[in-house]
């Protein structure tokens, strides 16, 4: 392979996270207004699963890409697209890691422990506080909305052209639209 | 503001309730606490019963003459959040409005150890009453006596949580009841 394309592993990061985003986010959506129920219950939890998940794979692919460059943008892009491309990316990688921290200190201040998987508590950062649960509540809604945002250019941006796709989907490489 | 001015009631009371020779004496229950703790999802959840009353006569020297009878409002049971307060007194829970009071009477005391005792007794909660054996600590400070201790019971034999809730993977059966009481030396 050439260097047209992202390392397998961070292929497999990539859309592993687009996924569980793609389940995590409507489900936040949705949730959050839901009286008090068992379905209610078990919602928030898998949220904060899928949540506290993102938030290592992210990390992961942060680490990973460190040592693993991305590969060059594809030939011919303008140097506005190059460096939007990449405050967007970057932007991303930042937010995927923010925003279930956000949540996991929100869900302290409200006065429940996140268990991972109903089996990894993680520390209480911030005690209780209603008034800290509540601001964290809007910071967490409004990252996700900024998050939505950039999801939308980023996606808009990739399918505009197969080359660009081909850096995360390799098979499409042989598929020139030039 | 309704428990603090019962809290308060009961503290000014309290003094006048111990000059009664017979009665037994009551809980302190400015000092006195009870908490419930379960499992939701595997995220730990505790409240407390923030009015309870608790009678107690215990004599160190004579542990099997002892008596406890504790009371609880189940209504008063606290989460830290009202909107769950307010779901606990529901009928699939508590149903407070049929059962506003839980109970424990003691059938008997035996000393264990110095300072450990088991209490036999009858719990009831919502109605339905279970035997169960209470392993208790107790010291004393010359002034006052403290009896702590924990208790093990399954919610569901108490049709506490029924409906949907009664699945127990999204709220665990087992529910710890943490408890201290406090009384004056008798």
């Amino acid at each position: 392979m050439t260097t047209t394309s992202f390392t397998r592993t961070a292929i497999a990061l990539h859309w592993l996270i687009a996924a569980l985003l793609f389940v995590t986010f409507p489900l936040g959506v949705y949730m959050h207004e839901l009286p008090i129920s068992p379905t209610r219950v078990e919602l928030f939890s898998y949220h904060k699963w899928i949540g506290v998940t993102l938030f290592l794979l992210a990390v992961t692919r942060v680490a990973w890409r460190w040592g693993h460059p991305a590969p060059p943008p594809v030939a011919g892009t303008p140097a506005w697209q190059r460096i939007t491309a990449a405050a967007t990316h970057h932007l991303l990688y930042l937010l995927v890691i923010v925003i279930p921290v956000s949540g996991w200190l929100m869900s302290s201040a409200k006065g429940v422990t996140t268990v991972w998987l109903g089996l990894v508590p993680l520390p209480d950062l911030v005690s209780k506080n209603e008034e800290l649960g509540e601001l964290l509540e809007e910071v967490h809604g409004s990252l996700n909305f900024g998050l939505l945002l950039l999801v939308v250019l980023h996606i808009a941006r990739a399918i505009d052209r197969d080359e660009v796709m081909a850096r995360m989907l390799p098979f499409l490489a042989g598929r020139k639209s030039e | 503001m309704r428990s603090r001015a019962w809290l308060l009631t009961a503290a000014l009371a309290l003094p006048a309730i111990a000059q009664v020779g017979s009665a037994p004496p009551a809980a302190d229950a400015a000092t006195s606490r009870i908490f419930a703790r379960a499992s939701q999802m595997g995220v730990p959840i505790e409240g407390e019963f923030r009015r309870i009353q608790a009678e107690l006569d215990f004599d160190p020297a004579s542990p099997a003459t002892g008596s406890a009878r504790v009371q609880l409002d189940v209504a008063s049971f606290d989460l830290g959040d009202e909107e769950l307060n307010r779901e606990l007194r529901r009928p699939e829970w508590f149903d407070a409005a049929q059962h506003p009071v839980a109970t424990f009477v003691s059938s008997g005391i035996t000393a264990l150890a110095p300072g450990r005792l088991e209490v036999a007794g009858l719990l009831t909660i919502k109605g339905r009453t279970l035997a169960v054996v209470v392993p208790v600590q107790h010291s004393s400070d010359g002034q006052r006596q403290v009896l702590e201790g924990s208790l093990p019971i399954r919610r569901l034999q108490f049709d506490v949580g029924s409906g949907a809730w009664t699945d127990t993977a999204v709220v665990a059966d087992e529910v710890e009841i943490r408890f201290r009481l406090v009384t004056a030396q008798s």
